[in-house]
C-alpha cells in the first residue's frame, strides 16, 4: 500500500482513533516525539526508552512532548492507548528493505520509533507489531532506508 | 560629531570656484520587487506555516483509514532593529548667515533618507547572497540540496541549490530541477503563475540579457551558415519573456556578494519578508542647552527568508 506520509520516525495511525480517545499521562524527563512507543518508566511516568516490546506499554504518543528540560511530570503527553483496531505505519530500522516475505509476522522494536524486522522475538504478553502490509517504493526508501511496515499492535501469544 | 562654525568654515569655504554637494539621484529600489513588504509594530514578527492535507489515499470498503494530520512548518522570528542618522549644527554655524548649504534646513534633512534606503536594500541583498552559508528556519542553508519536506518527513529532501554558471543549458537544467523540487510540505506541487524574477549581479548583465533576448545569440558556423542552419531552433529563444530580469548591484562581489551567483525568485510565494517596524521618519529640533539644530532620520527594519521555497540559486561555479 502506498503511504501518503513518510515520517522520519514513529508509529503514525492510518485509521481513526477509537471513540474512547486518547489518554494523558505525565512524561518522564525525556523528549517524546509524536509516534513514539511509550512505556512506563517504573514510576508512573511515560517514557520512550523502549527498544523491545513491553508488558508495560501505554500506547503511541499522539503529539510531541519535550520534557527533557523539566522535572518528572512537568508536562503530560497525549497517548493513543493500545487498540488492535488502529492501523499504523512505521519506518523499518533494522536490517533490510521490507518486502512481501516479511508480512504476516509479529515483530519487535528496533527503537521506540522503528521496527526490527529481523527480530520476531516478543516477550509473552507484551505488545508486538503485527505486519500486514508494507511500502518500499522509491519515495519510501528515500524517507527511510528500509521502507515502511504497515500493521497493528497485538499481544504476543503465550 | 557636530558641525561647528570652525568646521563648516573649512567645509564651505568660498575660495573654490565650484563647490558641489555630493548628492545624487537614487537607484531604483529592488526590495519591493522581490520582497513581501510588511508593516508591523510588534517587537518580534513571528512566522510559521501549517501544511495543507496531502494527496488523497485509496479507500477500502469498511476501512477507517484516510486520516491525515496537519503539520507545522519551521518557525521564524524577525526582530526589526533600529537604524538612524543624525546631524548637529551649531547656532553659530547656521545663523551667522554665510553658507548657503545651511539656509534651507528643513529641505536638507530629507537628504538624510538616501542612506536609510540603501541600508534596507543592503540588508535584503545580504539575505540573498548570504543564503549559501546562512541557515534558513529549517536548519539548512537557504540555498541547499537537503531541505526536509516537513518536520516529520525529514527523510525526504528537496534541493534548491542550482549548479553552474548562468547559461542557456544551466537555466534549462534549473527549470527541470525547479519542477522536481518546488513542492509544498505535503508533497503537492506548488503552482507559480507569475514569471519568476531572475536576479543577477552586474557582472552577469550581458549574459543575462543575451539569454533572455528574443532571438538567440548569432552562432556562426565554420564555413558559413546554410539555409537549414539559419532556421534552426537555436535561433528561437524560448526563455524570452519567461523571466523578470533584475540586475542588482548590491549582489556583486564588491558589495560582499558574488559576481557569478544567480537566483530565481518566486516573489508571489511571499517567503522573502521585509519587515518595517517603523518606516523612515524624520525629525528636527533645537537643542537650546547647547544651542544647536539637530536633524534626525530613523527607521526600524529587518529582513528574513522564512522558507527555502522563495526561490532557487546557483553559486555560478
Amino acid at each position: 500500500m502506498k503511504l501518503s506520509t513518510y515520517q522520519a520516525r514513529g508509529f503514525y495511525p492510518l485509521s481513526g482513533v477509537s471513540p474512547a480517545g486518547c489518554i494523558s499521562v505525565p512524561a518522564a524527563i525525556v523528549n517524546i516525539r509524536k509516534g513514539d512507543y511509550l512505556i512506563d518508566d517504573g514510576g508512573g511516568y511515560a517514557t520512550n526508552t523502549a527498544t523491545d516490546t513491553s508488558l508495560i506499554f501505554y500506547g503511541i504518543a499522539a503529539e510531541n512532548c519535550d520534557n527533557s528540560a523539566g522535572s518528572l511530570g512537568d508536562l503530560s503527553v497525549l497517548i493513543i492507548p493500545f487498540d488492535d483496531k488502529v492501523q499504523f505505519s512505521v519506518p523499518v530500522g533494522n536490517n533490510a528493505v521490507i518486502s512481501r516475505g516479511y508480512v504476516g509476522a509479529l515483530y519487535d522494536l528496533h527503537t521506540a520509533y522503528q521496527l526490527d524486522i529481523a527480530d520476531t522475538t516478543c516477550a509473552t504478553g507484551s505488545v508486538g507489531f503485527w505486519v500486514e502490509d508494507f511500502d518500499a517504493c522509491a519515495e519510501a526508501i528515500d524517507g527511510t532506508t528500509y521502507g515502511y511496515a504497515i500493521g497493528r499492535f497485538r499481544i504476543a501469544a503465550p | 560629531m557636530a558641525n561647528t562654525r570652525a568646521q563648516l568654515s573649512e567645509l564651505f569655504t568660498p575660495i573654490y570656484d565650484e563647490f558641489v554637494v555630493m548628492g545624487f539621484a537614487e537607484e531604483n529600489s529592488v526590495v519591493p520587487k522581490i520582497c513581501d513588504v510588511i508593516d508591523d509594530t510588534t517587537k518580534d514578527w513571528k512566522w510559521d506555516a501549517i501544511s495543507s492535507t496531502g494527496e488523497w489515499t485509496l479507500a477500502t470498503e469498511l476501512s477507517s483509514a484516510g486520516y491525515q494530520d496537519y503539520i507545522l512548518g519551521y518557525p521564524a522570528t524577525v526582530t526589526p532593529l533600529k537604524y538612524w542618522v543624525k546631524v548637529e549644527v551649531s547656532f553659530e554655524a547656521s545663523d551667522q548667515d554665510e553658507y548657503a548649504k545651511l539656509k534651507g534646513k528643513k529641505g536638507e534633512v530629507m537628504g538624510l533618507g538616501k542612506g536609510g534606503r540603501v541600508k534596507v536594500e543592503r540588508l535584503v541583498a545580504a539575505q540573498i547572497y548570504g543564503g549559501f552559508t546562512t541557515a534558513c528556519p529549517d536548519g539548512q542553508y537557504l540555498w541547499d540540496d537537503d531541505h526536509p519536506k516537513n518536520r516529520e518527513e525529514t527523510g525526504i529532501v528537496y534541493d534548491n541549490l542550482l549548479s553552474g554558471p548562468l547559461s542557456h543549458d544551466n537555466l534549462e537544467a534549473a527549470e527541470k530541477q525547479i519542477s522536481d523540487n518546488l513542492y509544498d510540505m505535503r508533497g503537492l506541487p506548488i503552482l507559480a503563475n507569475d514569471n519568476p524574477v531572475l536576479l543577477y549581479p552586474p557582472a552577469l548583465k550581458g549574459r543575462a540579457e543575451r539569454l533572455l533576448s528574443e532571438r538567440a545569440e548569432y552562432r556562426p558556423v565554420e564555413g558559413g551558415l546554410t539555409a537549414k542552419d539559419s532556421i534552426s531552433e537555436m535561433e528561437i529563444n524560448r526563455f524570452a519573456g519567461m523571466y523578470d530580469p533584475i540586475c542588482w548591484r548590491l549582489l556583486s562581489a564588491k558589495e560582499g556578494g558574488s559576481d557569478t551567483a544567480w537566483y530565481v525568485i518566486y516573489k508571489e510565494l511571499k517567503f522573502l519578508k521585509a519587515i518595517y517596524n517603523r518606516r523612515p521618519r524624520f525629525a528636527n529640533w533645537v537643542d537650546e542647552d547647547i544651542e544647536a539644530y539637530i536633524f534626525k532620520g530613523s527607521l526600524m527594519f529587518a529582513s528574513k527568508a522564512v522558507d527555502w521555497r522563495l526561490g532557487f540559486a546557483s553559486t555560478g561555479i
